[in-house]
């Protein structure tokens, strides 16, 4: 018999008659949503409005996840949280507020980094959203699909623009596929506390590391003279080695410091509906209904212009992360009572092998801090949880080097 | 719009490195006020910056810090150069939003 949304054994009759409207849909499947779970990274601007919009059509399960508290400038976009939340946990608040919009769902709240979510989670989840609002975390997710073979929804906006991008594995580019140098940025700014600086903006990044040396604290954007502080050293830096350039003014080092993009609701209302309606067709594919089909193209929406631009993202084959050439994920399911050493041979068995003279390592990967494997001791002694991603350099395979990642499976979760 | 427009500056002697050609290719913007769309004849040894700069001027874009460029699909790094895109004439290059916040 045909699946029915009326008539599902899935959905209470309380559901049911919440979700009428929707039940008439053409192609709609509330069976495959209720069944489906979502992870959401990133409860700002975007995914409170993502996660609004999924627990109101009722996907049964969506983590939340985000490392941030609320301030007071996130109430003019995020509407899950109100006056009173302020410096609590946003995906607390998030799950909570969630809850009293639609009680039939779960939703599941993870005050974590992106690195240090369960891996059983991203195994589980059957696609992401991402509402993040950097490139390096941006990069965390779209590891983590490539590796899980998880659709990533992703969005972003500036000012009165934004993008809407679903990464669909083997079909278009993921993240990783343009040879982006400036994705590596953001981690260079750490760098550059030693040497010489390379660019003006790393010497004010230099007079705020002066300042916070000196002082066991960042300067505060509010005090003239400790901005002077850092202003003086900056400006002595520019002259030194870049002495064409204009020297910085205090405002423009504030806006610098003191970071923060531009944020309307409106254009953040527009992208996160657009991601939303992708994950709902994304979730009734993957639950064996087509519906419509999902935009594999990158979407831009101009809101000055009220117009949308879309152009293709063929995946690129010789991409580090996706492309031919990259390091492949090994699943191995194993009981937590192996020793990591025995992993090696198990690796031989797939045609993996390595010289005798050299020690062969894994890295965990799936943290904030990446961690050797002590080969002595066991997967459960080190806590290495189900689904978690080593990495393992330097081996060979049909007479070629190569590096891989191995999942770590347990057969009493996998059943 | 449309117009055909020559840059000098993008025009560099063949370093011997790399084989660069001039291609007549169209620039669409999705950012600002107004949609437009340049023609616009670049040599394929300028560096992607080099163009920014260029459109930036040409597209009124004061920052282009606050822009990319893409090229059939591929995001394009400021450090590289035009030659790694296999521009071909009538490409279309478009100038889009850095859009990261969320």
């Amino acid at each position: 018999m045909k699946k029915s949304n009326f008539f599902s054994n899935r959905l209470t009759p309380d559901e049911i008659y919440r979700l009428d409207r929707q039940l008439r849909l053409p192609g709609w499947n509330q069976e495959a949503l209720k069944n489906s779970s979502v992870l959401i990274a990133g409860i700002g601007g975007l995914g409170t409005e993502i996660a609004k919009n999924l627990a109101m059509a009722g996907v049964g399960r969506l983590y939340l996840v985000d490392m941030d508290t609320i301030e007071y400038t996130n109430l003019n976009r995020q509407l899950l949280f109100s006056d009173g939340n302020t410096g609590e946990p946003k995906a607390v608040v998030a799950a909570r507020t969630l809850f009293r919009i639609n009680p039939h769902s779960q939703y599941v709240p993870l005050f974590s980094r992106l690195e240090d979510v369960d891996p059983a989670i991203y195994e589980t989840a059957d696609i992401y959203i991402s509402g993040l609002d950097s490139v390096s975390a941006r990069r965390e997710l779209a590891r983590r699909a490539v590796h899980n073979q998880k659709p990533l929804v992703d969005g972003g906006t500036t000012t009165y623009y934004g993008h809407v991008y679903s990464y669909i594995p083997n079909q278009n580019a993921c993240l990783e596929c343009d040879p982006l140098k400036e994705r590596e940025r953001e981690t260079l700014a750490a760098c550059t506390l030693v040497g010489v600086p390379r660019k003006r903006i790393h010497c004010l990044l230099k007079g705020q590391l002066f300042f916070e040396a000196n002082h066991g604290r960042p300067p505060n954007i509010h005090e003239l003279s400790e901005m002077e502080i850092v202003l003086d050293y900056a400006n002595n830096l520019i002259q030194e080695h870049f002495p064409t350039d204009e020297p910085f003014g205090l405002d423009e080092a504030v806006s610098i410091i003191d970071h923060h993009e531009p944020s309307i609701i409106t254009i953040n209302a527009v992208i996160a509906s657009l991601q939303s309606q992708e994950a709902l067709k994304i979730l009734h594919h993957l639950h064996g209904t087509k519906l419509g089909e999902p935009n594999a193209e990158y979407t831009i929406y101009n809101g000055l212009i009220g117009k949308f631009f879309y152009f293709e993202r063929p995946p690129n084959k010789n991409c580090l992360l996706c492309g031919e050439f990259a390091p492949p994920v090994e699943r191995l399911v194993v009981p937590s009572s192996t020793v990591c050493g025995t992993l090696l041979p198990l690796l031989k068995q797939k045609g993996y092998f390595y010289s005798p003279d050299d020690e062969v390592m894994f890295y965990r990967i799936d943290k904030t801090e990446m961690e050797l494997v002590d080969l002595e001791s066991t997967l459960s002694e080190l806590n290495i949880r189900h689904g978690e991603t080593l990495y393992c350099p330097g081996l060979t395979k049909s007479g070629r080097d190569v590096d891989i990642y191995v999942k770590i499976l347990y057969p009493e979760v996998t059943q | 719009m449309n117009e055909d427009r020559e840059f000098e500056e993008l025009d560099f002697d063949d370093e011997g490195t790399v084989e660069a050609k001039k291609v007549s290719v169209f620039v669409e913007s999705t950012i600002g006020p107004n949609q437009r769309k340049e023609k616009l004849v670049v040599s394929t040894d300028a560096s992607i910056a080099e163009i920014k700069a260029t459109l930036s001027n040409l597209f009124g874009l004061p920052d282009t810090r606050n822009f990319h460029l893409a090229i059939s699909g591929r995001i394009c790094d400021d450090d590289d150069l035009l030659v790694n895109y296999d521009l071909e004439d009538g490409d279309v290059i478009l100038v889009i939003p850095i859009s990261t916040a969320g």
